[in-house]
């Protein structure tokens, strides 16, 4: 059988997570923001995963995304923090650099994508931290699960708009995607970084 | 679930034990004639449905299109009435039609973005069905009927690995449920099959049961590659082949190869189901690691 391999659905979850360190402050372009929003989408925002093979197999990462997805993140101007965060992303439309692996990921072993073509994520809390941190919370639904995540983000809000970045990982198990147990591992590592875009592949 | 040998075991022994188990049980029970035709349908219903219950989340109230399965191979077992001898041919290709349609209008999604749309995937699968329902029906008279069992559940192995090789390692674990029972049917017909003919236990009505396992393998082994085939996007018609494969047995029932007898014969034929099976196998486990 082949190996199967992970990676895995965070990726909606990202839709909160941001953060701005330093040394992505100096890659990221800062999104605009509009009547105290700003829009989401694959031309100004990445949402990446990354899934491990389990031992005794070597880690072998491989790393995807969504290509296609939407979102709003509002923010507080005078304060220049974040009040909340909202992602819809179309979990068809993943990828990988692999073929046949973006097929099994799409597949019923993984995110069911037939069955399951939306995974949300909506902020219900955001605690501000010291420099640009911020914790965010709120409802990851993902395969047809609902949990409620919190994870670190760093944004900066500044004349030019938000730049922000987020890395944090997700037990796919959470969300009932229980498949391939002992061969890839159940934590996903996320990404999402609002100011850079999108690019498949 | 992990793909290790306690699962590849789970997978087999589970419904192969029931199909094995009903069909001997069946056969000495079930007193008529035309009875006997559900015989082996009913083992390899009950075997799947053995084995589709211990699967990751099953469904009995069938939520995603392809919770429909299991009621579909319970269902294909009633259709075998259309089989029985004394219709009339336009009955049964009615029969037998309206059957294949029900099926598809239970097994195809209604999801928007289907293409073709759904009223005509229901015919195009429904149309699949009954062709593979009348295309196999003549053959267990042509052939060696136990040998045709075993290269039913060959295709549905097959299948099993196509699917679990190009797409999904769940979906191939249902496949691979589905050809265990047909392994079940075919390991008790081998043995039914070797009683001698005076002894009473002798299964003469085998080859009646055989042709009633006909829209049962249709309509379940059928059904399954269509769920491979239409999961997945791109869609992989490939898998619709598998069910396919042992229509080469026509090779055999007409034409210079028919002429073949004995071990020869055995062998010509499951060389001519099992070698373009093999050959799909390679085409899709060719970059199938990841």
């Amino acid at each position: 059988m082949r190996s199967v391999f992970a990676v895995i659905g965070g990726a909606l979850a990202l839709t909160a997570l941001f953060v701005l360190d330093p040394c992505l402050a100096l890659a990221a372009t800062p999104v605009p923001v509009s009547g105290g929003n700003v829009t989401l989408s694959p031309d100004n925002t990445k949402i990446q995963f990354v899934g491990t093979h389990s031992p005794p197999k070597q880690p072998d990462p491989r790393r995807g995304g969504f290509a296609k997805f939407k979102g709003k993140v509002a923010v507080d101007a005078a304060t220049k923090s974040l009040k909340s965060v909202s992602v819809e992303i179309d979990t068809a439309s993943l990828f990988t650099e692999i073929d046949k692996l973006t097929t099994h990921l799409k597949s019923p072993d993984f995110f069911d994508v037939r069955e399951y073509p939306k995974a949300t994520f909506e902020s219900t809390k955001i605690t501000a931290g010291e420099k640009g941190k911020a914790t965010i919370t709120g409802k990851l639904s993902l395969h047809g699960v609902t949990k409620e995540i919190s994870f670190p983000a760093t944004a900066e809000v500044g004349d030019k708009g938000l730049t922000l970045k987020s890395e944090f990982s997700i037990d796919r198990r959470q969300f009932d995607m229980k498949f391939g147990e002992g061969m890839v591992e159940p934590k996903v590592s996320m990404t999402v970084i609002v100011g850079e875009k999108t690019t498949p592949k | 679930m992990p793909v290790d040998v306690q699962t590849v075991l789970a997978m087999a022994v589970l419904p192969l034990v029931p199909a094995v188990g009903l069909a001997w049980v069946l056969g000495w029970l079930v007193p008529a004639e035309t009875s006997k035709r559900y015989v082996l349908g009913s083992a390899v219903a009950a075997g799947f449905f053995a084995g589709y219950v211990v699967l990751p989340d099953p469904a009995l109230v069938p939520v995603k299109y392809w919770h429909w399965l299991p009621y579909l191979a319970a269902a294909s077992v009633v259709a075998s009435m259309t089989q029985a001898p004394g219709i009339s041919w336009p009955v049964r290709i009615v029969a037998s039609g309206l059957v294949a349609i029900a099926a598809a209008w239970l097994l195809v999604p209604d999801w928007e973005d289907l293409k073709p749309p759904r009223h005509i995937t229901i015919g195009l699968l429904a149309a699949y069905f009954a062709l593979l329902t009348a295309a196999l029906t003549p053959l267990p008279n042509r052939l060696a009927g136990v040998q045709f069992l075993g290269l039913l559940a060959a295709a549905a192995a097959v299948l099993a690995l196509l699917i679990a090789l190009g797409y999904s390692l769940r979906f191939g674990q249902l496949a691979a449920v589905a050809a265990a029972s047909f392994a079940g049917v075919w390991l008790a017909a081998l043995g039914m099959s070797n009683w001698p003919r005076g002894d009473e236990r002798h299964p003469a009505w085998l080859p009646t049961a055989i042709h009633g396992l006909v829209p049962v393998f249709a309509l379940l082994i059928g059904g399954l590659a269509f769920v491979g085939t239409i999961d997945p996007d791109p869609p992989m018609p490939v898998m619709l082949v598998a069910p396919l494969a042992p229509l080469a047995l026509w090779l055999f029932a007409a034409g210079p190869l028919a002429r073949l007898q004995g071990l020869s014969a055995i062998l010509a034929q499951c060389a001519a189901v099992v070698i373009p099976l093999l050959i799909a196998v390679g085409v899709v486990a060719l970059g199938s690691g990841h």
